[in-house]
């Protein structure tokens, strides 16, 4: 655009942050509100899933509440219903916020985020229901994916859509993360859907396949929308400036390069060199987890007067030690089938990703909905049962996953020696469990108090006015009697 | 100072590579794997599993068996036997060529062949004392095995490779051990009633079992004037009160007759081994 064609114009006003705000409202609210509830069920079913150890007999005639249905509902629960959301409106408000311009086609996204959750709905009780698709990661069923794909899509488009209209030209290191989480999300998933459902692939190539989904969802995709909200909110929260926008493009370029390679096991049944190539590129991820890691420990908000502040800064080192653990894992044989690879995944979806995602959520439901939240108290609180939960069930399972490797290593005597270590470290586990149970009241405590206050504030004034008497109502519209 | 196309063409070449890596060159090589044949014959691997075993595969997928149990027996890596299977008519040069080797066997247990001469050894040890025999008479074979934790805990006799799931969809390898592997569970368990009952109360035959019982697959019947046929025997604690019987439905019946299917153990090109 020359510059004589902007000065015959009248420069047109960039958008408030409050408009910016407004035109976020109604698919944040919806996609934070199906988050929260896909939460609080997600924490529960993990719960309900971890009780068949403490009494197997327990759900033995419920076929909803048995170990292989339960569990991977409640994952699909937390990685689909919460954490896709939460990271989704996350992005969608830094692309606006930062690009200083309106939600692209908020009514249009707001579509999309009821047709995600209802996706998430049919899919996770089709899973209890007994039609999990087998794949572990992407449990969900062929109907229900296809919603998720038409709905990220969407999403996707209107983000992206968003940050092509932006007025601030110049982007912050976050927009990029943004992008490349927006651009790969969709990509990833409709690679699953058409090549596990509909053609499924032959033999052992859905094997490969479904391990890469599900490591370019889980850490990949994760990864840049949590990098993207670290990268926005550690420097806003602690009023310093970012340290590098040079270190962060190389942290954006070593996660998409090693980390989208990284997640196929070594000695297992696929051909050699897939596990090899992904257990260095494993190793490797290690590189853009410390560059992120030493670009926001200069602007470190632990100490921040907010009380979300404390969510973002602890969930870098929690992603740290999940590389660690998997890069660990990659090349050590007493880590494979055990715990271990159990406490990996805690780490990095309620560790790094839960926790930026709780961050999110208290951060930007008040400011989108201009209502405060209903009390930081339970935020602080809420803070300490995440953090706590996650190490309740991740120590636990990295000890026992230890163990537990060198049993299966060294054989001796029977299996159910292997079996009493396991139990042991899973009952202990439970305690972290129910932590993220009283964790998820407590986001569901606010976010529907919020989403109360804001239905009843726009319910209030056609009540009072429905209700009033027709001589006040005059005396408003300012008629004298 | 606007490096979004740099940007963007950096991310993209990045996350392009391993869609390029690992889902278009594995379904190139895996996607397209012909029917293989069995290591010394001609018979087709894998042979498509029987009706209700297919359905089975099914009730396993339905149930989330896979959190719990893996199907892949790996190897470390394998060694030679050598076995002695016929004596000939030159014992005394037999006796002779055993004295100088560092062999278990000796000249007084010679009378029940066949038996190892040397076990766990490798291939160039192995030739050495096949040689030793060669001009005695007696009849050795070299023989390959696959070790590793997983033949220790008798879970397989060779490691599970891409051909072995050629005929099932969705595959499940699994990612956990919280019980046994059960790639094989089908030779070590044969009888599909044995898999009906341990489904219904684990513990009455494995008494130190962890598995949660599957009794939601069974139906507890009163028995009206004969019993059903299908009825589980059960003893102690499992078995219902008098009157009644426990029928497996349907599901539980393809879910045993699966498990019981479950064998990956013949020689392969890929997967070397002596055949039993």
């Amino acid at each position: 655009m020359s510059d004589t064609s902007v000065t015959s114009q009248p420069p047109i006003p960039l958008p408030s942050q409050g408009e910016i705000d407004a035109s976020c409202r109604l698919p944040i609210l919806t996609l934070f509100t199906g988050a929260a509830l896909w939460l609080l069920l997600g924490a529960i079913g993990a719960m309900l899933a971890s009780m068949n150890f403490h009494n197997p007999q327990m759900f033995a005639d419920n076929m909803w509440f048995s170990y292989g249905r339960i569990l991977p509902a409640a994952k699909t629960w937390l990685v689909y219903g919460f954490g896709l959301p939460a990271m989704f409106g996350i992005a969608l408000w830094i692309a606006a916020r930062l690009g200083k311009t309106l939600l692209s086609n908020s009514g249009a996204i707001m579509v999309a985020a009821k047709l995600w959750h209802l996706g998430v709905f049919i899919g996770s009780f089709g899973i209890l229901c007994g039609a999990n698709s087998g794949h572990e990661g992407f449990e969900m069923p062929s109907y229900a994916a296809y919603m998720l794909l038409i709905a990220s899509v969407m999403i996707s488009y209107f983000g992206l859509l968003t940050i092509h209209q932006r007025n601030e030209t110049e982007m912050y290191p976050s927009l990029w993360f943004v992008i490349a989480g927006l651009l790969w999300f969709p990509w990833i998933l409709s690679t699953a859907t058409i090549l596990l459902h509909v053609s499924p692939v032959r033999g052992l190539a859905q094997f490969a396949i479904a391990s890469w989904y599900v490591n370019n969802l889980q850490l990949v995709t994760f990864a840049l929308f949590g990098m993207a909200a670290g990268l926005y909110f550690m420097p806003k929260l602690s009023g310093k400036q970012l340290h590098s926008k040079y270190l962060a493009f190389f942290s954006l370029a070593t996660l998409v390069l090693f980390g989208s390679w990284s997640g196929l096991t070594l000695g297992g049944p696929l051909p050699k060199w897939m596990g090899s190539l992904s257990s260095v590129a494993a190793v490797f991820v290690i590189i853009p987890v410390l560059a992120h890691f030493d670009n926001t420990r200069r602007s470190c908000c632990i100490k921040s007067s907010a009380a979300e502040a404390k969510f973002f800064s602890l969930s870098i080192p929690m992603l740290l030690l999940s590389v660690l653990l998997a890069a660990v894992g990659a090349f050590v044989a007493q880590t494979h089938f055990t715990l271990m690879r159990t406490a990996q995944s805690v780490l990095l979806l309620q560790g790094f990703m839960g926790l930026i995602a709780l961050g999110g959520i208290y951060h930007i439901l008040p400011k989108v909905t201009d209502i405060k939240l209903p009390s930081t108290k339970l935020v602080r609180l809420h803070f300490w049962c995440a953090v706590l939960g996650v190490l309740f069930i991740a120590l636990p399972f990295i000890f026992g996953g230890w163990k537990q490797g060198g049993q299966l290593l060294h054989p001796s005597g029977s299996f159910a020696e292997v079996s009493k270590v396991v139990l042991m470290h899973i009952r202990m586990a439970s305690l972290g469990e129910l932590l993220w149970v009283l964790g998820s009241l407590l986001l569901a405590l606010n976010v529907f108090g919020t989403a109360y206050q804001w239905v009843r504030g726009i319910i209030r004034p056609v009540v009072v006015e429905g209700t009033s008497t027709v001589a006040s109502q005059l005396e408003k519209a300012g008629v004298k009697a | 100072m606007n490096y979004g196309a740099l940007i963007f063409l950096v991310g993209f070449i990045g996350l392009a590579s391993s869609w390029f890596g690992l889902v278009l060159a594995p379904q190139l090589q895996l996607g397209r794997q012909p029917i293989t044949k069995i290591q010394g014959g001609n018979d087709p691997y894998p042979s498509r599993r029987l009706g209700l075993a297919e359905q089975g595969l099914q009730v396993y997928r339905a149930n989330g068996c896979v959190s719990c149990h893996s199907q892949q027996v790996q190897q470390s890596g394998t060694v030679f036997d050598v076995v002695m299977t016929e004596l000939g008519t030159n014992q005394p040069a037999v006796v002779a060529a055993l004295a100088k080797l560092d062999s278990k066997l000796t000249g007084a247990s010679l009378s029940s062949l066949p038996q190892d001469v040397v076990r766990g050894v490798n291939k160039l040890q192995a030739d050495e004392v096949n040689a030793a025999f060669k001009d005695t008479g007696a009849k050795v074979a070299v023989q390959i095995r696959p070790v590793g934790p997983d033949m220790d805990w008798g879970w397989g006799r060779r490691a599970t490779v891409a051909a072995d799931f050629l005929q099932d969809s969705p595959v499940m390898p699994g990612s956990q051990r919280l019980g046994p592997d059960l790639a094989n569970v089908g030779v070590r368990k044969p009888d599909v009633n044995w898999h009906l009952v341990h489904l219904y109360a684990p513990k009455s035959v494995v008494p130190d079992s962890t598995m949660p019982p599957y009794r939601f697959l069974f139906e507890k019947r009163k028995i009206d004037r004969h019993a059903s046929p299908d009825a589980l025997q059960l003893t102690g604690e499992a078995a219902p009160e008098a009157g009644y019987e426990i029928v497996p439905t349907a599901e539980a019946k393809a879910l045993a007759a699966y498990l019981a299917s479950l064998r990956a153990d013949v020689p392969l090109f890929e997967a070397p081994m002596t055949a039993k």
